[in-house]
């Protein structure tokens, strides 16, 4: 066994509101691939961007060849030897590769603050030669495919004299030829006495790459396994545990005569989804399972109108729709709770109030203008209502708590009487309390007759809340399952397992 | 009690403290000068304001948005010529022609919103390029010229007196009046501060975004337009420089007052506010005898002052 080269000892880390990483240890040895999986949120990216120098740890020691080290930028990482292909392009298009690959770092000439371009393109064309592919130094990087500007975030790497590499799902947007490119360097890396931190969602590859595979679970390392003597199944088992939460008492619920309320065929969007075609019931919890990356947010923009579609129908208790605008849909009665609360769903400089009442203000209008007492007594109708917790109505939403923020979105639909909701990550970043009330209130309007789409990424939720699930995986519907007879496992061999098959 | 906490509230608004600033300023003016606190002299203060806030009223809802209109200046101008023109060499109506070239402010204004909205093109630049052309156009036109011979009527609007009260002064707060209904007890308002606050959260709850972009646009260009006429009528001639110093001082008034360049934050109150204290700062300079040349860098001086000032008051706040 080769000796190790790098290792984290007890790294915790602690994000307001949850645990990213719990006491965990890594290492790595020379000439090593150490595949790190687990699920969304199990810790791995946190895990490796603390390595990077972009987070500092709570607690625990890093050690390079064996002396402790501080790694608290970038920079420190590089000097390290420590390098990173990050799952987001990171070039920068218009400068040619050889600038890219030199960003920051690029030889001087003799005359002060002058690019010494010769030996640029000289150091380029050799750091190029080492990944064993014909890259033009001097094309601009949006001229190259995604996988070759992949490689130009690879031969930056290697520039810095990088002997640690870390790569985040590196072949997230290549094809399978592109991917064996990609492994003949890492093994050329390997070879020459490079070691690789590898994480991927894609098991199959993970089997095939790498030497030593660590699995991690809500922030805890869980176990390693051999690549030799493991399965994707037992992966699976490992990253997914087998506690279920009992808590929760299951509905009781059956689509049969229900009318379909909401139905899509053949929906696509390029890059985002295809051929996508699913009905939902009056009354039904539907669930959307998936990897982040899915399509899943794409199909439910999609279908609110805030994007176009490229093909397909998308039908609104029976009446088919073309939508233009999301003031379309939301004619129809159709709610959209994005993923991103501070981005898409709340309006930070505004209060409480005026959040919550922007589809209905016409409810409250009187000759052009708006009731303030009509208003204010619906919104203190909802503040007692759903328990949302604030110091009064003016208060701006900003300063209100993730859960009770999403409380206030949610009673912004509920007062404008929607028939069918689509939740998207409903209670990510959420305290287990709040968490508890929303799912609650899912169920109730269920119960009373409104139709919910819940897509998350939490597959416990996803398995107690719906009543039927769709996984998703690369923009297709991989599968659909009944969320009485499943487990995590299933749901994650469908979208995984299943994907690797093709 | 429940008093007390109006009060304290309304002390904390950044409008307060421009607000504080100008009297200070007063003060400052009236016990260094004697001529400050005349009636006099107070008349000519709020009938120069009263043009720029006009413009400033546009403007504010422009930036509330999270836009800015640099055409502010030539559309006044270019309308006016073209209001002039309709009731000096095409003999229509007077009243009928000053509505008329009203309307081409709003004309004009829509097709900056129709650029801007609908092809997302960068505000900044749009209404740089097409300011530039309008007030090109007014060269072209009128050569240079100024349009002459103005029917009586016509003078009226900007010369006239209600009670104490010149024309220009009453229109302006009467704008004000309304624009602080539109902003405060109208869904449209309430889709502005959305808009500027977080677009895509705006057009997440059903916003039609664009076309209240542009509908702003078009009302930041009819208040122009509205502006210049009154100056017109003021001078008693269509001046082909009507307006082109009006950009700066409607931006400023704005910023002043306390709305943000970045858009969702802002009130009316506080653009008044800022355009008088900017009418003030001005005529002291002229009071206290200091050359005008100096005018344009204190002007300067005072708005980077004003939006450190504001920095360092949001720094000051919890981060969230």
């Amino acid at each position: 066994m080769n000796e190790i080269v790098f290792s984290a000892e007890n790294i915790s880390k602690s994000f307001p509101g949850v645990k990213a990483l719990n006491s965990v240890s890594v290492n790595i040895r020379r000439s090593e691939v150490h595949s790190i999986i687990g699920e969304n949120g199990a810790g791995k990216s946190t895990l490796m961007k603390i390595i990077f120098g972009l987070y500092t740890p709570d607690s625990g020691e890093l050690y390079s060849h064996g002396k402790r080290v501080t790694i608290d930028s970038p920079l420190a990482a590089q000097n390290l030897g420590i390098g990173i292909v990050p799952q987001e392009l990171n070039l920068v298009p218009n400068l040619s590769v050889k600038e890219n690959i030199f960003l920051g770092s690029q030889p001087m000439s003799h005359t002060p603050y002058i690019i010494d371009k010769k030996s640029l393109k000289e150091k380029a064309l050799t750091v190029i030669a080492r990944l064993g592919v014909g890259i033009d130094p001097d094309l601009p990087v949006k001229a190259l495919s995604s996988a070759y500007q992949q490689l130009v975030q690879v031969a930056r790497a290697l520039a810095f004299g990088a002997d640690i590499l870390i790569f985040d799902e590196p072949t997230a947007s290549l094809t399978l030829k592109e991917t064996e490119r990609l492994f003949e360097i890492i093994h050329k890396f390997t070879d020459d006495g490079g070691s690789i931190f590898y994480i991927s969602h894609r098991l199959e590859e993970i089997l095939t790459i790498s030497d030593r595979i660590t699995v991690f679970r809500d922030g805890n390392y869980i176990t390693e396994l051999s690549p030799k003597a493991t399965t994707k199944e037992e992966m699976v088992n490992q990253m997914v545990g087998r506690e279920i939460d009992q808590t929760q008492v299951r509905r009781q619920y059956s689509a049969e005569g229900k009318p379909v309320v909401l139905e899509t065929r053949g929906l696509t969007r390029a890059a985002e989804f295809e051929n996508v075609s699913f009905k939902l019931h009056q009354g039904e919890i539907l669930g959307f399972s998936g990897l982040v990356g899915a399509g899943r947010t794409e199909l439910a923009l999609t279908i609110f109108g805030y994007n176009r579609a490229d093909k397909g129908d998308i039908i609104i208790n029976g009446k088919l729709l073309k939508p233009r605008h999301t003031s379309e849909v939301i004619r129809h009665k159709l709610a959209y709770v994005p993923e991103e609360r501070r981005r898409q769903g709340i309006f930070s400089l505004l209060s409480v109030r005026k959040n919550m009442t922007f589809p209905i203000l016409h409810e409250f209008c009187h000759k052009g203008c708006i009731s303030g007492r009509e208003e204010a007594a619906l919104v203190s109708d909802f503040v007692t209502k759903l328990n949302i917790k604030l110091a009064s109505q003016d208060q701006k939403i900003q300063f209100l708590s993730g859960g009770n923020q999403q409380k206030v979105i949610l009673s912004r639909w509920i007062a404008s009487k929607s028939e069918i909701i689509i939740l998207d990550e409903p209670t990510r970043g959420i305290d287990v309390n709040a968490k508890n009330e929303i799912h609650q209130l899912m169920k109730e309007l269920a119960e009373q007759g409104v139709s919910i789409i819940v897509i998350s990424s939490d597959l416990e939720e996803v398995i107690n809340l719906s009543d039927r699930i769709l996984i998703m995986h690369e923009g297709l519907i991989k599968g659909e399952v009944s969320a009485a007879s499943t487990n995590q496992e299933e749901i994650m061999n469908i979208a995984l397992v299943g994907a690797d098959k093709e | 009690m429940n008093f007390l906490k109006i009060i304290v509230k309304l002390v904390k608004t950044k409008e307060f403290s421009i607000f504080l600033g100008l009297v200070f300023l007063c003060l400052l003016l009236s016990l260094t000068t004697t001529t400050f606190l005349t009636r006099f002299n107070m008349a000519i203060v709020i009938r120069q304001v009263s043009f720029i806030a006009i413009v400033a009223l546009g403007q504010t809802l422009v930036l509330l948005t999270g836009g800015i209109d640099l055409s502010v200046g030539s559309i006044a101008g270019l309308s006016s010529i073209l209001g002039t023109l309709l009731m000096t060499s095409a003999g229509i109506d007077p009243f009928l022609s000053t509505f008329l070239g009203i309307g081409t402010g709003f004309i004009f204004g829509l097709i900056n919103g129709l650029f801007i909205a609908k092809l997302r093109l960068n505000a900044f630049i749009v209404t740089l390029a097409f300011g530039e052309a309008f007030a090109g156009m007014i060269l072209v036109i009128t050569k240079g010229y100024p349009v002459l011979n103005l029917p009586a009527a016509f003078t009226y609007l900007g010369q006239g007196m209600v009670g104490s009260f010149p024309v220009p002064v009453i229109i302006m707060t009467v704008l004000a009046i309304i624009m602080i209904i539109i902003l405060h007890n109208t869904p449209f308002g309430r889709n502005i501060y959305a808009i500027g606050g977080n677009r895509e959260a705006a057009a997440l709850v059903g916003i039609k975004v664009e076309n209240t972009i542009m509908i702003v646009y078009a009302l930041s260009g009819t208040l122009s337009a509205l502006a210049g006429l009154l100056l017109t009528s003021r001078m008693n001639a269509g001046q082909p420089t009507i307006g082109s110093s009006w950009v700066m001082p409607s931006v400023t008034a704005a910023i002043i007052g306390g709305t943000s360049l970045s858009g969702g934050e802002g009130t009316i109150i506080g653009t008044i506010i800022g355009a008088i204290f900017m009418g003030v700062l001005a005529n002291g300079i002229v009071l206290l005898k200091i050359s005008s040349y100096w005018e344009r860098v204190i002007v300067g001086v005072v708005v980077i002052l004003a939006i450190v000032i504001d920095l360092l008051r949001h720094r000051k706040r919890p981060k969230m």
